[in-house]
């Protein structure tokens, strides 16, 4: 299993500090916000096999310790699932 | 994690993201879309910014020119994803060239049929600007955008019916080589766009006889004259059904407009009035016109 981002959002992340990333999703026909964190997790995740190794990278950028991101991390992930804007693909294994 | 816009993203967003929107939408219901101007506009082209790197363009809307065959398919797509029509393709401009829609998030789009100056058949028009066809990414997708050539021609007629050699895109021809200039001129015999890009250029009194000259003179010089406006119209009407549609537009009132400045239900009382600024406006500029022949006059 891994996700990549939805073929049909266009998105941006800002350059300034703390940066946003904003996403348009046809689907929706909405634009979503999402903070720097989010917004980490979300270019973590496109591409990644597990949950561990998003969280993992998150973690690195961060500089913190992963245990202390995992379960906001996964809650994340599964919110941009939820709201189209990851997509899973087929489980790989 | 995940917010749902509690910032208002700057307009500079909104347009890169309308544009990616635009282009993954047409991908999607298959209509043929091109990018133009603000951020789709080629680097080759961009002015130098204090520190020597092109500068970007801000733009307040997102434009694109859309093939003239798939424009309906287009406009019932984004009107199905909650895009309101502005103003219609008749009441958009002199040229009738494009209509504008607006979407609560993504802010507004210049939706082209026609590129103005071009006098050739729209869809043969578009067919030459897609098949040398570039792209450029904005917002993480692929954008279709005209050919850096086209694009350079495309920006001078802007320029020419925005203020002509005032315009900041006037650069675009005296900062162009001569291969280039000659590149521009080619394409806009091509485009038949010729009075067009002569007022951009500074070229326009070449062109005295010409029907389209009055026109690109009155939008060259920013010229306030609405009388002005309309006989220019006139004359560059092609055909008893184009003198028809401006003579429609004369006497008519732009209910789109109308809507704009008092709200999405005007009353008889607000056409009442718009009819009466018109016509305020309209004695006005004769009364003005009439001054400037008597100066003319010699004494006897």
């Amino acid at each position: 299993m891994s996700w990549h981002v939805a073929s049909d959002v266009a998105w941006l992340r800002t350059d300034d500090e703390p940066s946003l990333t904003y996403i348009a999703s046809v689907a929706t026909g909405t634009v979503f916000c999402l903070n720097q964190t989010a917004g980490l997790v979300w270019e973590s995740a496109d591409g990644a096999d597990d949950i561990a190794a998003v969280t993992h990278h998150v973690a690195d950028q961060m500089g913190i310790e992963v245990a202390q991101i995992a379960t906001d991390v996964e809650t994340c992930v599964d919110d941009l699932v939820n709201a189209g804007l990851l997509k899973k693909s087929g489980d790989l294994r | 994690m995940t917010t749902h816009s509690p910032d208002a993203p700057s307009r500079d967003v909104v347009v890169q993201l309308a544009h990616g929107y635009l282009q993954l939408l047409a991908d999607d219901v298959g209509a043929d879309i091109l990018h133009v101007k603000g951020p789709a506009v080629d680097c080759a082209l961009l002015a130098a910014g204090n520190d020597g790197k092109p500068a970007s363009r801000f733009s307040t809307d997102a434009d694109v020119l859309v093939r003239p065959s798939h424009v309906r398919q287009f406009v019932d797509a984004l009107a199905a994803r909650d895009w309101q029509r502005v103003t219609g393709f008749e009441q958009g401009s002199a040229f009738g060239h494009a209509m504008n829609l607006r979407h609560v998030q993504l802010g507004n789009v210049d939706l082209h049929r026609r590129w103005p100056g071009f006098e050739i058949d729209a869809e043969r028009a578009f067919e030459h600007l897609w098949a040398q066809r570039g792209s450029v990414e904005i917002a993480h997708t692929q954008c279709v955008v005209p050919s850096v050539a086209a694009q350079r021609l495309l920006l001078l007629l802007h320029a020419g019916r925005s203020g002509g050699l005032e315009h900041r895109d006037a650069r675009l021809w005296s900062g162009a080589s001569d291969a280039e200039q000659s590149q521009v001129r080619d394409l806009a015999a091509t485009f038949e766009a010729s009075v067009a890009l002569a007022a951009g250029i500074g070229e326009l009194e070449e062109f005295r006889g010409h029907p389209s000259y009055q026109l690109w003179s009155h939008f060259g010089r920013n010229d306030v004259s609405r009388l002005n406006e309309w006989r220019g119209r006139w004359n560059a009407a092609r055909g008893l059904r184009g003198k028809a549609r401006v003579a429609r537009g004369f006497v008519a009132l732009n209910p789109d407009l109308l809507r704009e400045r008092v709200g999405p239900n005007p009353t008889a009382r607000d056409y009442v009035e718009e009819y009466r600024n018109r016509i305020g406006a309209a004695g006005q500029d004769l009364w003005r016109v009439l001054r400037e022949v008597r100066i003319r006059r010699p004494k006897l």
